[in-house]
């Protein structure tokens, strides 16, 4: 009988562990000022994720400010990455002074977004969020609200509300090179 | 003969100066200058603005796409549509050093060259659906104040490489009582010259224009 016992019980716990086993989504656990970071199939860091607070729920991660750091594909060393968990974007529509100051000892950085929450799916490897969020570049900076990132395409959707303010440089970078090429031939009407 | 061969070299000469001057006069008229090269200075280091309901962000392919309602606030034009793609490339290596740029001492050769400035421009802006596009035009203290232009299509494409801008899908440009219509008009931003395919056009001063044209040849190739 005590045997029998014995053995119910061994069973009972090792179907536990095995159900945890192939859930593999790991216990729930709150993290606070995390950074986790993602890479593609030829281990090459391609995103930083930012948080002040994480808490693991199964499969998703909730996310409290996140902020996403993309990274440039030019970065050949990595410790040319800074942290940049204490970014602050700035409004848009800000100076330019404001904008290069941002931007100053960030050369790792191709793209940084910013929300107030969003839910990391590990599996699907996607980012959601339903509230504000900001994107800043150094060619476009863009305020939206809720989105869908896209590990491994690389693709940001925002859902509504999408405003953009294209910088000057993206737009004139052809005039310098133009201007200077004068001697370009065009053709003429006949 | 020879009197006939004369008569002929002046009419075919006399024919090709009429076609530069309509052609030149329907630019001047309908010139819209896209924020090309000519007029960069003008920019006044002013922004562009979008809005629309949606936005996809491809970083990969350096693709924005904006979807629903998208206007566009330019310091020369503003511009609405119904979908709107922006194409970014890398910008050509510059020997000489960016002034945005800020060489810091490799004491141990971690650092490397900080960049405020972007690497990227655009190549090329396509709108689509319901395309209208207005100039804006600026009121000169002592001249009278110019027309309003307009262009309507169903599909614009702004080619930055090459300055130009090509309206399809019944494109129409209007200034004032000034109408030009046509397959495919091709506007070259930096020569302010335009092609019209398949163009009819109703100008408002008869003594300076020519009245009606049909299929009139492309002055220059059609940009793509």
């Amino acid at each position: 009988m005590r045997l029998v016992v014995l053995s119910i019980l061994a069973l009972m716990m090792s179907a536990g562990v095995v159900r945890a086993a192939n859930d593999a989504s790991g216990a729930p656990v709150t993290l606070g000022g995390f950074a986790l970071p993602e890479y593609n199939r030829d281990n090459r860091i391609q995103f930083i994720l930012y948080g002040k607070k994480a808490m693991n729920i199964g499969a998703l991660i909730e996310l409290d400010t996140p902020i996403l750091d993309v990274i440039d594909d030019k970065i050949k060393n990595v410790n040319d990455i800074v942290p940049l968990d204490k970014a602050q974007p700035y409004p848009l529509g800000a100076k330019r002074d404001e904008i290069d100051k941002f931007w100053s000892g960030k050369k790792h950085c191709r793209a940084l977004m910013s929300s107030e929450s969003a839910t990391f799916d590990k599996a699907a490897r996607m980012l959601h969020g339903d509230t504000n969020v900001y994107f800043r570049s150094r060619e476009m900076d863009i305020d939206g609200v809720g989105f869908d990132a896209d590990y491994e395409k690389k693709t940001v959707h925002i859902r509504s509300k999408v405003r953009v303010v294209l910088r000057p440089d993206a737009v004139e970078g052809f005039g310098k090179d133009k201007t200077s090429d004068d001697a370009a031939p065009s053709k003429k009407t006949k | 003969m020879k009197k006939t061969t004369s008569f002929g070299k002046v009419f075919f000469l006399l024919s090709m100066l009429s076609v530069l001057l309509i052609c030149a006069d329907a630019a001047a008229q309908f010139s819209m200058s896209a924020g090309g090269s000519r007029s960069k200075k003008d920019r006044k280091g002013g922004t562009t603005t979008i809005t629309s309901d949606t936005m996809d962000i491809d970083i990969q392919n350096d693709m924005a796409t904006f979807i629903g309602n998208v206007e566009v606030d330019d310091p020369e034009m503003n511009i609405k549509c119904g979908k709107m793609v922006i194409y970014l490339e890398n910008k050509p290596e510059d020997k000489t050093e960016k002034p945005d740029e800020k060489a810091v001492a490799k004491d141990d050769g971690k650092k490397s060259v900080e960049e405020t400035g972007s690497n990227k421009q655009v190549s090329r802006i396509e709108c689509i659906g319901d395309v209208v596009i207005i100039r804006k035009v600026e009121a000169v203290p002592g001249e009278p104040v110019p027309e309003a232009q307009k262009a309507i299509a169903g599909k614009a494409e702004y080619n930055l490489r090459n300055d130009t801008i090509t309206l399809t899908e019944k494109p129409v440009i209007m200034r004032g009582t000034d109408i030009l219509k046509g397959e495919r008009i091709t506007i070259n931003t930096k020569t302010e010259k335009m092609a019209v395919i398949g163009g009819t056009g109703t100008f408002s001063n008869p003594t300076k224009n020519t009245g009606d044209e049909e299929d009139k040849k492309p002055a220059e190739g059609s940009a793509k």
